[in-house]
This record gives C-alpha cells, structure tokens and sequence, in this order.
C-alpha cells in the first residue's frame, strides 16, 4: 500500500513535529530546526523522508531550500482511503447479492 | 457538514440484501470470498486469501502465495452480528495502527453496514485538521464524497 509510506513517516513523533511545523507555510530548515532537540542534518534527514513520503515539497530560493506541505498529498492520502472503502464495500455487497441469489438460506 | 470537518473519520455504508447474521458472516467468517485483495492488500497478486479471526484479539491478516503472513490489525471489539472492532495499519508498524468499526443492523429485509475509519488525530494532534481543512485538498474530497454518496 504506497500510502502506509506516508503514514509511517508520521508516526515518528520528531518528524510529526518538523511536519507541523510547515504548517504556516514554506520555512527553511534553519528555522524548521529552531527550537528542537535535534540536530540540523537529523531535521534534514527527516525532510527528506517526508519528501520521499510524498508530503512535503522543496523549493530552492537562492541559497537556501524552503520546505513546504504537499497539500495535494494530503487530500490524497485521505482520497485514498475514501476509494479504498468505496472498492472494499462494492465487493461485499457484490458477493452478498450474489450469494443470497445462489444460496437463499445459509452459506 | 459541520461535524464532518471537525470529524475526521472515513464513513461509509451499504445496504446488502442478506440478513444480519449472514451479512455478518459474510462480512467476517468468509471475507476471503469477496475481499478484492489483488489490489487491495500488501502484496497484491501475490496474496491467495485473507483472514479474519473471529473473536477478541483475532489477527486480520493476509496470506501471500508462499504462505507469509502480514498483519493488517487486530480484532478489538468482536460482537456478532451486530460490531467488529479492529485495529489498521496494512503494510506499516503497529505503532501506526487507525481503527476499523464495522456495524450491521437490520434494515427491511436486509442489513445496513456501516464502517467508520478513524484515528487520524494519532498521526499528529493537528494533521486530522489539515488533512480535512487544507483549501487544495477540500474540494477534492467533498467532491469525491458527493459523487461517492450518489453511487451509493
């Protein structure tokens, strides 16, 4: 499932908090690290598996790589659940409908 | 629409023209006969069935063609036939785990199914809001939730 990649980049709760602190807007990493118990490669680091996760973008602005929420990743990753469940159902009620077509009583 | 955005559990239902133990076995016993597992499982083509262990703490799981076993959750609530509880996290660490409700409830002459996916806030204490708020993603979502809904 391509989008447990996303969800099991956010469960680690230091990549959670450089996550949300994007979400003011695009920051460099020098101010993503501000403030945190890690060290700047660390938070590089984890940008970057945020970004391989698909949920974060970067830009480069002359010398300096700005980071931002891939907000398209978001409705995304919730689309596709939304379908997942749609297609899971579906394939139930196919079944049951057909089931209870070939055999009236029980299976 | 107020409650949807500040709830952001994945809703869904069905109504199956079987009667509610059936729809429930159906549903739990005999998942294998319908759950469309080539595409939606870990490993794809290469899973031959999927189970669901019908009691508390049963493992929901798939079962690959050379006969591994991958976790997908475990049952939390079991409550025939009426609720299944189980814990979510397909293809990831249990310390990602979402919930799974499944209800079932007579409708007429068949039952209702309502499944309700949650425990976004668990992957971060603000990401269920943006996730549902984000100005991009909305209008996404509730479109597909429109289109979803008249389907259905």
């Amino acid at each position: 499932m391509a989008y447990g990649e996303a969800i099991a980049a956010l469960a680690d709760p230091t990549r959670r908090t450089v996550f949300e602190r994007l979400r003011g807007g695009p920051r460099p990493v020098v101010e993503i690290a501000r403030g945190l118990p890690v060290s700047r490669p660390a938070v590089s680091q984890h940008l970057r598996v945020l970004k391989d996760a698909g949920l974060v973008r970067e830009r480069r602005e002359g010398t300096r790589n700005f980071y931002s929420v891939d907000g398209e990743a978001l409705a995304e990753l919730r689309e596709y659940f939304e379908n997942f469940w749609d297609e899971a159902l579906a394939a139930f009620k196919e079944a049951a409908e057909k089931g209870a077509k070939d055999e009236p009583a029980d299976e | 629409m107020n409650q949807q955005m500040s709830d952001t559990a994945i809703r869904k239902s069905v109504t199956v023209d079987r009667p509610l133990e059936e729809a429930f076995r159906l549903y739990t016993e005999h998942v294998a006969t319908w759950w469309p597992f080539s595409t939606h499982s870990t490993e794809k083509e290469e899973v031959e069935t999927v189970i669901l262990e019908g009691r508390e703490g049963g493992r929901f799981y798939e079962r690959t063609k050379n006969g591994d076993e991958h976790l997908w959750g475990t049952v939390l609530v079991w409550d025939p036939p009426s609720r299944v509880v189980h814990s979510w996290h397909p293809g990831r660490g249990e310390n990602t785990a979402q919930e799974v409700e499944v209800t079932f409830a007579p409708q007429g002459e068949g039952t209702r199914v309502e499944l309700v996916h949650s425990g976004w806030e668990r992957l971060g204490d603000r990401l269920d809001e943006m996730i549902t708020n984000y100005n991009e993603g909305w209008d996404v979502v509730l479109g597909r939730y429109a289109q979803a809904a008249e389907v259905s």
